[in-house]
């Protein structure tokens, strides 16, 4: 006879959609929970941790702390981004300390080493007495900066802290497939197209509310008028990413009856979809026939996380009025969210929470998403 | 300038975060003193703040600086 109710938390969660629970409490509210999440579910895999149009020349260079750990995300003479620990490898200080232009070298302000854009250490004053800047003890080519494996993918620089993750290219396959036909140049919107939103909650319940569509016509009447709950597709990838799709996408028109233009090449199917994805662990993205957005959400500890938002568009000269209209319009949207994610965390405290039942039908792509984080803490602990 | 207003300038200099500056008054300090140590501290100096300001004068620095054998 089947079970009605799993035994365990785990069972709990990997039971199929109709018995299961979601994740427990302790993923919440537990701070070793969510050490162990922070090790095996965002250090292991691909991470966001900002976007490449946050280092838009060479030399831009914008520390980020990031899991607890201090990153400097840079672009490089040659114009690659990359992603470094923030230390020097002498005595471990930071080097940069806020967003700003390395117009040289990447000067510690202790003793003044030097690491090149690249990561390479290029001097050490001092290093062998006053004035003698080598010692047969200090090896500069064993010694530059600590290189981080990224990834940039539309646009958003994906981390790989524990290094062990397959190619991101292969890792995530299936969506890049998905969405072959947006892989175009994607132009920021500039300062407006960027805002943050700082949340009372952990960073998985934003990352719960993104990617189902079930509460749309609660938390967002205003998308309601034209996008009826009847209107979206769930779209679930296990063990990759989940998300909602929509078939009744209506261009924004500006005052004058204008619209952004379309991404080349994109099929009739996108004359009216638009599709959301929460591409696990921590980044949101949107594709529309003429634009998209990524959202990068930043884990500040068990109980608060910042979404760092970002609108593109098909070409670098749309009109600014129009982007301005549509970034109010998102921010509305994602605003509207913040009491659902903030009181999802507080409920969390309830002793009698369950991990919550779920709706079959509408709720298999938060089912995914807690079957993949129970799966990546089980497969550690195996080891 | 005398070794005392290079050594003023100096000051406003690092107050001000002026590389460019740092760099310009210490290699001028270094061509004013006469034991090769005392140099080399002062051409390093130079140096290393023409690398921070990506200056072109960097390159010649460093070659002093390997002439002297302060640098490899």
């Amino acid at each position: 006879m089947p079970k009605d109710r799993p035994d365990t938390p785990q069972d709990a969660v990997s039971a199929p959609i109709e018995r299961a629970r979601g994740l427990s409490n302790p993923h919440y509210t537990d701070p070793a929970t969510y050490a162990a999440e922070t090790r095996s579910v965002l250090a292991s895999g691909w991470s966001g941790l900002g976007v490449a149009s946050d280092v838009p020349d060479p030399g831009d260079a914008v520390p980020v702390d990031f899991l607890g750990q201090p990153l400097l995300m840079l672009r490089d003479n040659d114009g690659a981004v990359r992603v470094f620990q923030n230390v020097c490898r002498h005595r471990g200080m930071i080097l940069v300390e806020a967003p700003r232009k390395i117009e040289g070298a990447i000067r510690c302000p202790y003793h003044s080493w030097c690491y090149a854009k690249d990561g390479r250490l290029v001097a050490t004053p001092h290093v062998g007495g006053p004035g003698q800047n080598a010692h047969d003890a200090i090896d500069r080519a064993t010694l530059g900066l600590w290189e981080v494996r990224s990834h940039i993918w539309r646009d958003v620089v994906f981390v790989n802290l524990s290094g062990e993750a397959a190619p991101f290219e292969e890792a995530h396959a299936d969506l890049i497939a998905r969405w072959a036909e947006f892989d175009k140049p994607l132009f920021h919107g500039g300062p407006e197209s960027r805002f943050s939103l700082e949340l009372e909650t952990n960073w998985k319940l934003a990352v719960e509310n993104y990617c189902e569509s079930y509460h749309l016509p609660w938390v967002h009447p205003g998308l309601n008028v034209y996008s009826r709950l009847e209107d979206h597709y769930n779209i679930e990838a296990p063990g990759l990413y989940s998300g909602q799709g929509t078939l009744v996408y209506r261009q924004l028109r500006g005052d004058d009856g204008g619209v952004f233009p379309d991404f080349d090449g994109l099929s009739d199917k996108w004359d009216t979809a638009a599709e959301y994805v929460a591409l696990w662990p921590n980044v949101l993205l949107g594709v529309h026939r003429d634009h998209a957005f990524a959202i990068v959400i930043e884990p500040h500890g068990m109980t608060r996380s910042v979404e760092r938002i970002h609108l593109y568009y098909p070409t670098p000269d749309t009109d600014p009025a129009l982007r301005a209209k549509n970034a109010a319009q998102w921010k509305t949207v994602f605003e509207e969210d913040i009491f659902v994610v903030e009181g999802m965390q507080r409920g969390r405290s309830s002793g009698a929470f369950d991990g919550g039942r779920f709706s079959p039908a509408m709720d298999g792509p938060v089912h995914l998403f807690h079957q993949w984080v129970a799966g990546r803490l089980a497969a550690d602990d195996a080891h | 300038m005398t070794r005392t207003e290079i050594d003023t300038a100096l000051q406003s200099a690092h107050a001000a975060g002026d590389r460019a500056g740092l760099s310009r008054l210490y290699a001028l300090a270094a061509d004013a003193v006469a034991l090769p140590a005392e140099t080399a501290f002062l051409l390093t100096q130079a140096y290393v703040f023409a690398l921070d300001a990506g200056l072109p004068e960097a390159t010649a620095l460093k070659g002093r600086l390997q002439e002297m054998g302060a640098e490899r």
